[in-house]
């Protein structure tokens, strides 16, 4: 019995040493797992509330933004002649004088210079072989320039179609040393005439021109004398530069419209005189009248005008009007002034016809 | 994802103590016990910037860049300020340089506010999500300014109440 009960004591205290040794192993595991667990709940909650950066070892400041700018220096030119008189025989080259703003002129390169134009399209020009690429001070103003020329001729084949005195820009493209992939733009405004405009009017018995300012008669060669016994002249001028002081209407396509007339602020010159002076690229048709000078015929092809005498005496045409009808192909004009019917004109083909509208006179007749 | 990992984790192992000695004793113990479990959603935060640099290109005295954009996307659960700031201009020879206020930003608009050096100017708060585009443009000073390349740094922070 005692035998019993102390085994059953042992087996008590075995069972209970055995639970102690169990409840041991358990906080043993328990404790590493506790430390573990609170660690990565730290660790989480911290590296989450300031985890800015999907990769902040990347970067020390992660959300720095470089930017970078080159400031490229603008550029200018002068060129000369101004005007630029196409053809001219004494002319050989054209002449730019180029400045930089902040750089000097010397880090110009000018192999890489073009000259080219704005307005229309062009096969830009280099500088000549010899240009002399030499830097001074053209216009004074105390910045240096590089003063370059290019071959006036090419430029010539540029305006071959002009007929009227023109502004263009004038542009130069080039590179500059020690500022890669840079082309800078220096632009210039330039008169381009186009001689050989016939300038024409009429001067004789009883009458006088005066050109207005920027016409100068003297250098006017004369084309035709003594028309038809008027005492009228042709002229032609070349090689003269005068303002037009005028606009132009292109009827082409157009089918009627009214324009203000003040072609002529004028005095009679024996008989009346009535015309729309002109100029064009080429040559005019005069066809004179067998009967009078007064119904002579003027027309001229590609941009142009045509005149017609005869129809009107002594009258001022400032002030009036001109209506216009066309088909296509000829035109009926009508000049008023203060309603009455001053000039008409039937059947005047047109031949890519402009209309010419004078919105200042351009030479005064004087009785 | 994070968090939520974290909140669970804290429940279950506050269960795991709270009801240890229960689940010790040997069975014959009867009764119920009443666990409170608390979790604390803490204050979190973040900015994704797109840090790409910007080149602005060639520009003449006076220019005005076009305008260049990066977002500034703002993941938050508690009120944040995100900041903005820059340097002056430096050009690569040192001497050469303008201000920081040359560049101007826009929170998605265009661009109208100057630039300053001031880390504490703000771009914009929020309590919640905000997805944004920042557009930049830079004015090059008048005549005289130099030929060259200039550089800037533009940095966008942020700070949240993590409580």
């Amino acid at each position: 019995m005692l035998e019993q009960i102390k085994k059953e004591k042992v087996g008590k205290m075995k069972k209970l040493k055995e639970g102690n040794d169990r409840t041991l192993r358990v906080a043993l595991v328990l404790l590493p797992l506790f430390i573990f667990l609170a660690i990565l709940l730290a660790f989480s909650s911290v590296s989450y509330a300031f985890d800015s950066n999907p990769n902040p070892n990347s970067n020390p400041n992660p959300n720095d933004i470089h930017a970078t700018v080159r400031v490229v220096p603008s550029a200018g030119t002068e060129c000369i002649p101004n005007p630029f008189v196409v053809g001219n025989p004494k002319e050989k080259v054209f002449t730019c004088y180029i400045e930089l703003d902040t750089v000097s002129s010397s880090k110009i390169i000018p192999s890489t210079l073009r000259l080219s134009l704005v307005e229309r399209p062009v096969t830009p020009i280099p500088i000549l072989p010899k240009s002399p690429n030499k830097i001074g001070d053209f216009d004074g103003d105390g910045v240096k320039d590089m003063k370059v020329t290019f071959n006036k001729t090419a430029i010539d084949e540029w305006f071959q179609d002009l007929y009227m005195p023109t502004d263009f820009t004038f542009k130069i493209n080039g590179e500059i040393e020690g500022i890669p992939g840079y082309i800078f733009t220096a632009l210039d405004r330039i008169t381009v005439i186009k001689p050989s405009y016939t300038f024409v009017h009429f001067s004789g018995s009883g009458g006088e021109v005066k050109a207005i300012e920027g016409i100068d008669l003297s250098k006017a060669t004369i084309i035709s004398s003594n028309i038809e016994k008027s005492g009228h002249q042709m002229i032609k001028l070349d090689l003269v530069k005068f303002n037009f002081v005028k606009t132009w209407e292109d009827i082409s396509s157009t089918v009627s419209g009214t324009v203000p007339m003040e072609v002529l602020r004028g005095r009679y010159v024996n008989l009346g005189f009535t015309a729309w002076i002109t100029y064009q690229s080429n040559d005019c048709v005069f066809t004179p009248s067998p009967s009078s000078a007064s119904y002579s015929f003027l027309e001229c092809d590609g941009k142009g005008a045509f005149f017609k005498r005869g129809l009107a005496v002594g009258y001022s045409r400032k002030d009036a009007d001109i209506h216009f009808e066309t088909d296509g192909t000829t035109a009926t004009m009508i000049a008023k002034h203060d309603g009455v019917v001053v000039f008409e004109q039937s059947n005047v083909p047109l031949k890519n016809f402009a209309f010419e509208v004078e919105t200042k006179p351009w030479f005064l007749f004087a009785s | 994802m994070k968090k939520m990992f974290a909140a669970i984790v804290t429940a279950i192992y506050g269960l795991m103590l709270t009801a240890a000695p229960i689940l010790a004793a040997d069975g014959q113990i009867t009764g119920s016990s009443n666990v409170d479990a608390s979790v604390k959603v803490l204050g979190m935060c973040s900015l994704n910037v797109n840090t790409v640099d910007i080149d602005f290109g060639d520009l003449l005295e006076g220019a005005t860049s076009s305008s260049v954009a990066r977002s500034a996307d703002l993941t938050t659960n508690t009120p944040t300020t995100v900041t903005i700031f820059g340097t002056n201009w430096i050009g690569l020879t040192p001497s050469n340089n303008f201000g920081v206020g040359q560049t101007e930003y826009g929170l998605d608009v265009a661009p109208h506010i100057d630039l300053d050096l001031n880390p504490g100017t703000t771009l914009f708060s929020s309590q919640v999500d905000a997805p944004h585009n920042v557009n930049f443009q830079v004015t090059i000073p008048p005549h005289p300014q130099p030929a060259d390349t200039y550089s800037q740094t533009v940095t966008i922070g942020f700070s949240c109440d993590q409580d």
